[in-house]
């Protein structure tokens, strides 16, 4: 009976979500999320909605009703101890949630209409209740994905490989180099779990951190993850966050860098026949080298949107803008979001995108970069409203000020 | 219509794919019209399996 409930429940998977411009329909395959207008959405069999009430915005004018994804946070416990996590992981954390409170936040995240989950942490698959609580995903009907170091608990994330959407184990460089990125020596492990994972399921890819130092190994490991048959390779930009801070001076790439990324990205892309994805900090570096803004729209490619299109959640389960920031003030804990959600004051700066100065005020891509990362400009210029300082288009602004120093 | 491929298995950042960047608009201009047929496809048996309902309101669509 409860095995039939459970199947039953699954099937109940969110197609379609009302939103002030339309609708967002989910597809399992291919798998996308489509955002289509008011009219489109009527052809759905959309009647009406109280929240087509108003005049019809653009896509990405005004917050979603709910966020697409949710980065949760599920625990801040790791062994692996590398010189950048973000969260600043260590061996023993206290006041983390329990499960029955994680549980409480997917019923509030999937009432709100949350089609996706990212779990990550600290180490996710140390936790005993990991299988449980994908499953709880699942029955409320949302996509859970994964992000494992792949050095711990590997049998438990092998077991419950079918249910995630997804799966990615960070490999921030390949050999020596992993441990130069990461502190310690953890490739061949690495390397191993990802061979056995990929036996178990298709929707494998790898978490590439870059930096500085690999940079010019881009290709390489593009050429590995083909080798490897992986769905997908995904860029971080290097975040000052967590035991990044102390180390994004020498972490993070250089201005020449930053302006070489995407055709390098897109010269391995190329070459490997590979799928390659960035995080949304990376927008400014993208539109620097003027895409169409219509291709970009059109696929969805914005720039921070935190606090908006994904929020996440600490292991303590305070809700903030994206797994970087700082929770807001008087802002909830995740399985209380839908309230503050609504708030006009929301994310403070993460949502107030539209209010920026100079050179993001001009730049025919703001609408979509919403001025780069909020977490970089705290951290350099101690102002997360002020424009991203590592962008391009700000450096050069800058150094034409000359109110920074070039790296 | 905006499509938004792929899942997100990052717990740090939004994803985004920029491998149609280098396929550019002619491609994309192909997948629309697929991505459209399939959306409609869909819809349209979530309707025929749920057609004793009265109209389709926004929260049953939702949920469905």
């Amino acid at each position: 009976m409860k095995t039939w409930l459970s199947r039953k429940r699954r099937s109940v998977e969110r197609r379609l979500r009302v939103e002030q411009f339309g609708a967002i329909a989910q597809l399992s395959w291919p798998r996308a999320l489509v955002f289509v207008d008011r009219d489109y959405a009527r052809t759905l069999g959309i009647k009406t909605s109280s929240q087509w009430s108003g005049e019809e915005p653009d896509i990405g004018e005004r917050p979603l009703v709910a966020p697409l994804e949710a980065h949760l946070q599920i625990t801040n416990r790791c062994d692996a101890g590398c010189q950048g996590c973000y969260t600043a992981a260590a061996p023993s954390a206290q006041r983390e949630w329990p499960i029955e409170r994680w549980k409480a936040s997917i019923d509030a995240l999937a009432d709100m209409g949350v089609f996706h989950l990212a779990l990550g942490g600290g180490e996710s698959a140390d936790l005993p209740w990991l299988g449980e609580l994908v499953q709880y995903a699942r029955d409320r009907g949302l996509v859970p994905n994964l992000t494992t170091s792949g050095l711990s608990n590997l049998s438990r994330v092998l077991q419950l490989a079918p249910l995630f959407g997804q799966i990615n184990i960070s490999i921030d460089g390949l050999d020596d180099e992993y441990a130069r990125v990461r502190g310690f020596d953890g490739f061949a492990e690495a390397d191993a779990a990802l061979i056995e994972l990929r036996k178990r399921t298709r929707n494998v890819g790898i978490n590439v951190v870059v930096t500085r130092h690999n940079f010019g190994s881009l290709g390489a490991i593009f050429a590995y993850a083909k080798k490897r048959r992986l769905n997908e390779v995904e860029l971080l930009r290097f975040k000052p966050a967590g035991r990044g801070i102390s180390t994004f001076a020498d972490m993070s790439c250089s201005d020449v860098q930053h302006r070489e990324f995407l055709p390098t990205v897109l010269k391995g892309a190329r070459r490997h026949r590979l799928r390659v994805r960035v995080d949304c900090s990376y927008m400014p570096m993208l539109v620097h080298h003027k895409p169409s803004r219509e291709l970009l729209a059109s696929l969805s490619v914005y720039g921070c949107t935190g606090g908006d299109f994904l929020i996440g959640a600490k292991a303590t389960g305070q809700a903030t803008a994206c797994s970087f920031a700082q929770p807001p003030v008087n802002g909830p804990n995740v399985d209380a979001l839908a309230d503050y959600w609504k708030e006009p004051s929301a994310f403070g700066a993460f949502r107030d995108w539209k209010n920026a100065e100079e050179p993001c005020k001009s730049c025919d891509y703001h609408s979509l970069c919403r001025g780069g990362c909020r977490v970089v400009s705290r951290h350099l210029v101690d102002d997360e409203r002020k424009p991203d300082p590592e962008c391009p288009r700000v450096v050069d602004a800058n150094a034409k000020h000359k109110t920074l120093p070039l790296r | 219509m905006a499509i938004k491929w792929g899942l997100n298995p990052n717990s740090s950042s939004l994803g985004v794919d920029v491998t149609f960047l280098l396929v550019g608009a002619a491609a994309l201009s192909v997948a629309t019209p697929f991505v459209s047929a399939l959306v409609r496809l869909r819809a349209s048996k979530r309707a025929s399996s749920a057609k004793t309902s009265e109209s389709s309101s926004d929260e049953d669509l939702a949920q469905s």
